[in-house]
């Protein structure tokens, strides 16, 4: 990436965050009510918090995609790499996309299910390439270094296959090279390796975090599972009652939970998310 | 995961179009089976003899179908030369049911393929439009549902002249509904699926998502209803062409030989009533059968994603 932020400058501040969903009636739920969070270049930062707490939706509100009748307000300044910084929910509809895949990636839980059934792997590539711009000569190439990227191999087999024909592992592996194929500035990861193995999550775990730190791009890794958090974030946040109540390096926090909740979680241990 | 989306109806506008024949000649099959092929292969055979009897028409029969003879005329059916016998100008019967056929079949597959096409699009674009746009077009399919179509359709080919676009144009405009309220419920639902998200989320464009990751999905039900429309199309140019404001009256259909007709029934020539009525209800309870089938077929298989 060309220009380098002042050191310390977060690549994303997320400011006042507020969520809210619709109930029927006209009424609404906030789900979110004031969320704060720095992202910051090559780092992995876990955004923890029971089932229920607004992980998701906080996730998928970074970027526009949040369900219909969920509303986001507040601000999440991205530091694009070239310019001034971008506020992801005040962007028109034209330039969210422009951002969405190129500069911010994104991973969702059942990577299977994230990929359209009908459209070949390769296929997925070339729309996604062609959405921004990418000349036709260079797609195929650009999604194979994708697919190299996460230890796939990425062969015409592969590249042909339709997403039925894949593990789920390769399922996964595929998102993931679909979301960074445009190298993003930050990937949002939600869940990602809930349905995996063990081993298979430490691979893939491993090798977003080798991407993030290799390329100083930041992460946003979504989990409910403190272990996951601690052994591949840098920081940990803590998402309780919509905010976050305490954030800090995962090893410190960790080690010393302040929070109540957190407290909870850690002492809960290994049954911790469930 | 609980409520993700606030109701939008999602499945029962499919649910209540769905589910079967709709409308006149209906034909409910018999389970599966062996009356059930029966049936599929006597629907087949039937259509495939219209459509080689409407393509090959110019060599099947040696008559010119718009040549009067007044020689020749009020013959009954099995007059050497004219086997179904002529009509009050001397026109030969059977020539003009083979050119009818072109017509008819023409107008129904035509018009049936532009209902499909005009009710998918409106559809789609009501499931991902903002909700004036979603609001605007279902009460217009709602208000035309509730309205006699015939009469709608009438007035459309009366106002805009009898041509063969006219005669599509009016069953198009009056026989979309079904087709896009299906389309919407498909789309509606499809679009919280994962991979929809996903596309959106790698910067995809709106019409791309709709036309590539939304519209495929909704395809399988559309194709069930899309035979259905066909025999809904032979059956409203038949009746527009029976009323005179169909297809150009110097074209032959099998709805203008029922308007021909009328007037031999009370001289006792009521096979000049009884072939083409005949010919315009087998096509429809074939493509009917055939459009059941393939709905059987299509729930059976179930979507297979
Ligand atoms: N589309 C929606 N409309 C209204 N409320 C929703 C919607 N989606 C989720 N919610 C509610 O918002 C809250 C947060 O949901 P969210 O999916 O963000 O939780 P999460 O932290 O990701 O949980 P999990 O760990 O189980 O994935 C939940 O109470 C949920 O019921
Ligand atoms: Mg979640």
């Amino acid at each position: 990436m060309s220009r380098r932020a002042a050191p310390g400058a977060p690549l994303l501040r997320v400011g006042g965050l507020v969520v809210e969903a619709a109930t029927g009636g006209g009424a609404v739920r906030r789900i979110v009510d004031g969320l704060d969070l720095d992202l910051h270049p090559g780092e992995v930062t876990a955004l923890v918090g029971r089932s229920g707490s607004g992980k998701t939706l906080t996730a998928r509100s970074l970027i526009g995609l949040a369900p219909r009748g969920v509303l986001a307000r507040g601000s999440a300044l991205l530091d694009t790499g070239d310019g001034a910084p971008v506020d992801l929910l005040a962007l028109s509809r034209r330039r969210l996309r422009a951002v969405r895949g190129a500069r911010v990636g994104a991973v969702f839980q059942e990577a299977q299910a994230g990929l359209n059934p009908t459209v070949r792997v390769g296929g997925h590539f070339t729309e996604t390439l062609a959405a921004h711009g990418v000349p036709r000569s260079e797609r195929r190439a650009a999604g194979a270094a994708a697919l190299a990227r996460v230890g796939l191999v990425p062969s015409t087999g592969l590249w042909t296959a339709y997403p039925f024909e894949l593990s789920g592992g390769q399922a996964q592996r595929v998102a993931i090279a679909l979301a960074t194929v445009l190298a993003p500035r930050l990937l949002i990861a939600d869940e990602i390796t809930s349905a995996l193995d063990a081993v298979t999550r430490a691979e893939v775990l491993d090798l977003l975090r080798g991407q993030t730190v290799a390329a100083g791009c930041a992460l946003l890794l979504v989990t409910h599972d403190l272990d996951v958090a601690g052994r591949w974030a840098d920081r940990i946040a803590v998402l309780d009652g919509g905010r976050i109540v305490e954030h800090g390096r995962a090893a410190a926090l960790l080690a010393a939970p302040a929070h109540p909740f957190t407290r909870a979680l850690v002492g809960g241990d290994e049954g911790a998310g469930a | 995961m609980v409520g993700r989306e606030p109701p939008r109806q999602r499945g029962t506008a499919a649910a209540t179009v769905r589910g079967g024949p709709r409308g006149l000649l209906a034909v409910r099959l018999p389970a599966a089976g062996r009356a059930g092929g029966a049936a599929i292969a006597a629907a087949c055979a039937a259509l495939a003899l219209m459509a080689a009897a409407a393509l090959l028409a110019p060599w099947l029969t040696a008559h010119d179908p718009v040549a009067t003879d007044t020689s020749a005329v009020s013959l009954p059916p099995g007059t050497p030369g004219h086997p179904l016998g002529t009509d009050a100008l001397g026109r030969d019967l059977a020539a003009r049911m083979l050119f009818g056929a072109r017509s008819s079949l023409l107008v129904g597959v035509v018009a049936g393929a532009a209902t499909v096409v005009l009710g998918t699009l409106l559809g789609g674009l009501a499931a991902v439009a903002p909700r004036p746009v979603d609001a605007l077009i279902t009460r217009t399919a709602d208000a035309l549902l509730a309205l006699p179509l015939v009469l709608v359709a009438m007035a459309i080919a009366a106002v805009a002249g009898s041509s063969f676009g006219t005669v599509v144009a009016a069953i198009a405009a009056t026989a979309w509904m079904p087709v896009a309220l299906i389309a919407r419920a498909e789309v509606g639902a499809l679009r919280e699926r994962p991979f929809v998200r996903a596309a959106r989320g790698l910067g995809l464009s709106r019409t791309r998502v709709l036309t590539r990751h939304l519209l495929p999905g909704a395809l399988p039900p559309i194709a069930a209803i899309a035979a259905f429309e066909v025999g809904h199309a032979v059956l409203t140019e038949s009746t527009l062409s029976f009323l005179g404001i169909g297809v150009p009256a110097n074209r032959p259909s099998w709805g203008g030989l029922l308007a021909d007709a009328r007037s031999q029934m009370l001289s006792g020539q009521w096979y000049a009533v009884a072939v083409p009525a005949a010919a315009i209800v087998a096509a429809i309870i074939a493509v009917n059968v055939l459009a059941t089938a393939f709905d059987r077929h299509a729930a059976a298989a179930g979507r297979t994603w």
